[in-house]
């Protein structure tokens, strides 16, 4: 069954996209990345810092990927198209995730701002996806502005609390017709595939594979999820019931 | 001649190209983005850019990031 999901004219072979960040070493990653089965794998600009000489963290994404910068750092739509732009300019591509935060204790992301970015850099010819606090009205916006997809957060960044927002998450999914990709918080691979199950056309995997005992081995455990959860919201899960509803005949009976 | 790099100020002699000051900052050039004044410069172009007064350069790389 081909079940490709399509961002900015592109098809995207697998559902879970992959962070870069916090891995204990960039050599993990191609590693990671493969296990993942992984398309979609974001980075971050940052300026040079001359107390670390790091090499650029593109060259260990596979040739294949499609690089996703992220906007981390900007603090208003203005700091964030500048980032973007400076990322295509450096050659990654036309994708972006938009990230817009000003605060420090939960990262939340600033939704005002997010609209005002995602429509400035769509009108450039960015495939534009906004990391956004779920709230509908906003999604609605950001899809007139010409977003790509919209990226709810299940729960603060790099927190693993799982999907703590799931009754906005499960409004997206139904209100808005733009691919909704869970980004954010997922911790375990049981909630990424809860958000799969719901309708999620993907979701976006950082902390959790990057802090895992065994990175290489959760990269796989998250793609396992995320297909098994794909597959499970395709085949349409049967009704909920409040009471017991006998799986045998209720005829028949050896009895007596 | 006062320049910005990473938004500090430095002061650098007249006529220094970009590539020189990459040097300056025993950067590796094939690690590193170099923005002139807004402009991504590519790394075969650098030799070719002479400062002025007052320009500003970004010195950036790509890293991890979720």
């Amino acid at each position: 069954m081909k079940d490709a999901l399509k961002i900015g004219g592109e098809e995207i072979n697998s559902r879970l996209f992959l962070g870069t960040g916090k891995f204990s070493c960039n050599r993990l990653i191609p590693e990671v990345v493969e296990a993942a089965g992984a398309n979609v794998v974001t980075i971050a600009l940052r300026r040079v810092d001359p107390a670390y000489e790091e090499e650029n963290i593109a060259a260990y994404v596979p040739g294949n990927c499609i690089l996703m910068p992220n906007t981390s750092g900007a603090r208003d739509a203005g700091e964030a198209v500048r980032i973007a732009r400076l990322a295509r300019a450096a050659g990654c591509g036309d994708w972006v995730k938009i990230e817009i935060i000003t605060d420090n204790r939960y990262l939340l992301p600033d939704n005002y701002e997010t609209v005002k970015a995602t429509e400035i850099l769509a009108s450039e010819g960015f495939v534009v996806l906004p990391y956004m606090s779920p709230d509908l009205m906003v999604a609605k916006r950001l899809a007139e502005a010409g977003a790509a997809a919209v990226m709810p957060l299940g729960a603060p960044i790099g927190s693993n609390r799982g999907l703590r927002t799931r009754e906005m998450i499960r409004i997206l999914i139904e209100e808005i017709t733009l691919p909704i990709i869970v980004d954010a918080g997922l911790g375990r691979p049981s909630e990424a595939a809860e958000a799969m199950e719901m309708g999620a056309a993907a979701v976006l995997v950082n902390t959790a594979i990057a802090t895992a005992g065994d990175p290489v081995a959760m990269a796989r455990a998250f793609g396992l999820a995320v297909e098994a959860g794909r597959l499970a919201y395709l085949a349409g899960p049967g009704d909920t019931q409040e009471f017991a509803r006998a799986s045998s005949p209720l005829t028949g009976f050896l009895r007596g | 001649m006062k320049i910005m790099v990473n938004g500090k100020e430095e002061f650098v002699k007249e006529g220094v190209t970009l590539d020189e000051v990459v040097n300056l900052k025993s950067y590796n050039p094939a690690h590193i983005l170099v923005v002139y004044n807004s402009e991504m410069i590519r790394r075969e172009s650098l030799a070719g850019v002479v400062m002025k007064d007052n320009d500003r350069i970004e010195f950036l790389k790509f890293v991890g990031g979720g």
